[in-house]
Parts: structure tokens; sequence; C-alpha cells
């Protein structure tokens, strides 16, 4: 491992980010691609899935987002902007889709997927901006990690096209900055859902809040098939509540860290399937992708 | 699964790009926690407006006591970290499910003419027994965003949660007024498929939306022993009617008097 070649610019970061290993030292690029893939692959199942089939009713003349129905979003002082808003004439419902579509084939392929990244992100950003109902929290970090695979070398391994300068074959390293962001951003996601819950949500703190959210149709794909004694819903209640306030100590800590790790992950597949959250759950789950061993997958120089 | 890949040369020569990336690494270590948290401590940043309903940040009441240089330097990082999470859509709102009520919520929209019966449409996500029914992920769950905030005041906050009848009439004609626009947009769009679908009908004299909501059982009972649902009107559009200038293009209810108001779309009410 140690021999592989870096591929992409170096931040240049303080000394004790420097000298944090975990943070700084230069990992295989097979995670970072990974990353790409996942990314690429569910971003392209919902647009084609969620928007292409209904472009016309969410954006365009006549749409539930026109005339301008979201401009308090342009207001000052927010900074909030979209292609769509700059120019109408160019994004038509036909369009958005398209380009999106393409962007998210290419980033899946690895096909100048730094540019690719730019192009999903920059329209992402413009449909959450132009058309905000349609969208929920996981948009947010779908946008965020293409800001990231954007910045980074993510077509270093497993791509049609590498970057400029690296190896044209075989296994290199990356630095892992965006990886490593992307699971801070985790640690604090759950850290502060936790401490909103905690902090102004009585059916929280009184246990009853997964008694609720099972309950109530529209949020709940399935009624309970059964009926689930209290103790129950109200004992899973906190267990996520603790969860998600111990998340940064149960990371921090090896022993609990996998476990941790599971649960998160886990959580995330039952609450795609349960809750009608979109596809939350699984840009959630890409977050997790590149903690994976991915590497294991290319063969060793010496068995090359 | 490991976590670090150890000891790897990093001996690549600092670069414009690098500080730059370096500086970005940097920002976002910092923009995750303290975006994050600076949306718990009160600033004087102005409110949201119109349809933005996600903002957490909260505000310091004005005529509240500011101790200053303190509250300035509150303020200056709240705007900050917000203008940052809008130019790169990388919103810090993690409150997920911290409001969860206990009831669910449909709209409604009722076509009505005055010489035939009104039309109801149900709501997609509606089910027909919510006691007993099952869907799995399927595409149109971005509606259900859209759907659930035409009637998110009814969601979120039954009348008991108000400290008096007077708050939860002025947050209620609030809520809908503030949503005007995608109100309107979700009256029109709704309508306008069902007259396409059906055009041998006229233009409804009115559409009406409804508030259907279903309470949940309470902690601890049967899922079969539901509280009956019921419904609150909302808002009531005239197709016909020309719009005024300045004010909200359909008429809101009063939940505590019971009739529709014309408002204007700013003010004091």
């Amino acid at each position: 491992m140690s021999d592989r070649p870096v591929v992409g610019t170096r931040p240049v970061l303080p000394k004790f980010l420097r000298e944090w290993t975990w943070f700084s030292a230069p990992a295989p690029a097979e995670r970072l691609a990974a990353l790409r893939i996942a990314i690429g692959l569910v971003l392209l199942l919902d647009i084609l899935a969620t928007y292409v089939p209904f472009r016309y009713d969410y954006f365009g003349p006549g749409s539930l987002s026109e005339p301008d129905v979201f401009s308090s979003y342009f207001q000052s002082p927010r900074w909030s902007w979209s292609l769509i808003r700059w120019l109408p004439q160019v994004f038509t419902p036909d369009v958005i889709c398209s380009v999106w579509a393409v962007a998210a084939l290419f980033l899946l392929a690895g096909l100048f997927p730094r540019v690719a990244a730019v192009v999903a992100w920059a329209i992402a950003v413009s449909v959450n901006n132009s058309a905000g109902y349609f969208h929920n929290t996981g948009d947010f970090i779908r946008q965020q990690a293409l800001l990231f695979l954007a910045l980074t070398p993510c077509g270093a391994m497993w791509a049609l096209t590498r970057p400029p300068g690296s190896p044209r074959t075989g296994p290199v390293a990356v630095y892992p900055w965006a990886i490593r962001l992307m699971f801070i951003e985790l640690v604090v996601m759950y850290f502060f859902n936790g401490v909103y819950k905690v902090a102004f949500s009585a059916r929280w703190r009184d246990g009853s809040t997964l008694h609720h959210v099972w309950h109530a149709p529209g949020w709940a794909r399935w009624s309970p098939p059964v009926d689930v004694p209290f103790a129950l819903s109200a004992g899973i209640t906190f267990f996520v509540l603790a969860w998600e306030l111990l998340f940064p100590l149960l990371v921090l800590i090896k022993p609990t860290r996998v476990p941790a790790l599971v649960i998160g992950a886990a959580f995330h597949f039952a609450t795609f399937w349960n809750l009608e959250i979109g596809p939350f759950g699984l840009y959630a789950l890409c977050f997790y992708v590149p903690l994976l061993p991915w590497e294991r997958l290319t063969p060793t120089e010496s068995a090359v | 699964m490991a976590l670090s890949t150890g000891e790897l040369p990093t001996d690549a020569p600092a670069t414009w790009r690098g500080r730059l990336l370096g500086l970005f690494v940097c920002w976002q270590l910092i923009a995750f926690p303290v975006g994050s948290y600076v949306k718990l401590v009160p600033a004087r940043i102005s409110m949201p407006a119109g349809e933005i309903n996600g903002d957490l940040q909260i505000q310091l009441n004005s005529g509240a006591p500011a101790s200053e240089p303190y509250q300035s330097a509150v303020d200056a990082t709240a705007w900050t970290f917000a203008r940052w999470s809008e130019l790169t859509g990388q919103s810090q709102y993690w409150a997920l499910f911290s409001s969860f009520s206990n009831r669910a919520c449909f709209p409604v929209v009722e076509l009505a003419w005055p010489d035939r019966p009104p039309v109801r449409l149900s709501c997609y996500f509606e089910p027909a027994d919510p006691t007993h029914y099952f869907y799995l992920p399927e595409p149109k769950c971005r509606l259900f965003n859209y759907e659930y905030r035409t009637v998110v005041f009814h969601l979120t906050g039954p009348p008991e949660d108000f400290p008096s009848p007077a708050e939860y009439r002025k947050q209620c004609i609030q809520s809908v007024r503030d949503r005007h626009q995608s109100t309107l947009a979700y009256l029109r769009w709704k309508s306008g498929r069902y007259l396409r679908d059906h055009p041998d009908l006229p233009t409804p004299a009115s559409v009406t939306l409804i508030a259907h909501v279903f309470p949940n059982p309470a902690p601890g009972q049967s899922k079969n022993i539901r509280p009956p649902a019921f419904e609150i009107p909302v808002a009531r559009w005239s197709p016909d009617r020309p719009a005024e200038p300045g004010m909200v293009p359909f008429e809101i209810w009063d939940p505590v008097e019971s009739r529709y108001l014309r408002l204007p779309i700013g003010g004091d009410l």
C-alpha cells in the first residue's frame, strides 16, 4: 500500500491536522471511487424514478413551482441561487432532467467525473432552490457529497478517464480529506439531531415519538401489522435518542465503532423502506460507503 | 472495517491550489459543528419569510436584552454560516423528526359548481383505511413533501398545543398566508389536472383546500382504536375572480371564528 503514488492536490493544513494520520495520510483511491459510484448510481436512479416522470409537474410553466412560487428563497439576505431561475428558457424540465441524468451517468462511469460532479451539484442546488417543497434534508447531503466529489480526484480509480497526471493503470492513493469530512458530517448530523430532539420535543423525551411515527399514515409506508407494546416503542425511541447523542463518543472508542456504524446503516436502510422520506436513506448510506475496505478488491502488485 | 490506511507518503509540494483547498477543508471543519450549533443560539438575523419553512435559527426577540459585543459576534456567525450554506447548498438542518406530531394530515381539494355536486380530490398518499395499508417506496415520494406542506400547520399544530385560542388562530392564518404562492399553485395544479381529464366540466366556482386530519391512537392503545378523522378548511380560491394587487389570492379559513377571510399579503393579523 505504502508505494502507491498519491493523486490529487494536497491540501495545505495546519500542523495539528497534518499530524492527524486519520485525517491527512493518503488513503486508497478505491474508497473515493466507491463513493463516486454510489452517489452516481443513487443520483441516476433518483433522477430517472422521482424527477423524470413528473418533470412537468415539478418544473416549468403551469407546474407546482411556477410562477415564481419559491421567490422568497432568493430574496435578500439569502445567497441562494439557481440556474433555472437565471436561465429559465434554457433550463426547461427536459433539459434539467437530461443534463442531470447524463452528469450522474458520467459520474457513475468515471467519465470526466469532476466535471460531471460540478454539473450534477449545480443542478441539484438549482432544483432544490427553485422547487424547494419537493425536497428534504436528504437532498442537502446529496449536494454536499457532489460538491466534495467535484473537488477531489474521484476518477483516480475505477473510472473511464483518470485525472491528468495520474498513472493510467495500477492502484493509487488520494488525500482523504473529503471522505473524512463526510464522516465528520455524519457525526455532527446525528449528534445535533439528538440535541434538537431532547431540547425541543416533549414526545421524544416521553418516549412516544416512534409510536406516533409508526401510526401516522403518509409518513409510515405501512400500518403496524400488530399492536406494538408501548414499552417497546418507547424503548426504541430512547435507544435512537441515546445512539444519536452518543455517536461521537461511540465512534471514538474502537470496540463500539463498528457496532455504532452498523446501527446507523441499519437505521437508514430501515427508514428508507418504512418512512416516506424519499431517497434520503440511500444518500445517507452513500456516506458509509468510503468506510469499507474497497482496496481489498484491487489485486496487490505482487499478484499482478 | 478500517477507518485508517496507516502511514502513507505526504511529500507532495504545497501549491496555491493546495493552500486554497486547505482553507476550504479547515472552513468545512468549522462550518459543520458551528453552523449547526449557532442555530441554537438566539440571534438577531432576519426571519425567513414567504414559503421558506426550514430554517431552525432561534431568533432573539425584539426588545430582549443583548449583551454586546457577544450578541454581535453571534449574529455575525449565524449570518456567515447561513450564507455559506445557501451558496454551497450544504444547509445544516439537523432536526429530523424532532417536531413529530401525534397526527397525520392530508390535503383534500374540493371543486364546487353552483349547478352540480362537488368533486373531492384526495391526496395520493392518503390510505383508504389508516389501520391497514402497505406500500413500497415509489416514484411519487417527492410530491409527498409538497402536499404535506400545504396543510403543515394542521399536521404540527393541534389547538391544545397553543397558549390561547387567539394565538392558535393567529399562527394558523399566518401559516396559510405565508404559503399563499405554493397553496395557489397547488390548487391550480390539482384542479387543472382534474379538468384536463374531464373537459366537459366548466371552471369550478370555488376550489377549496381542506386538511384531513387523522389523530394517532394514544400511546399504549391498539392500532385499531384510532380517534375519528376530521376536516378543517384551509383556503378557498375562486378561479374566475381577478387577483387583487397586494391581497392573498384566495380566502383563508379562520379556525376560531369559523369563517373565511380575505387578507392582504403582509401586515399584522
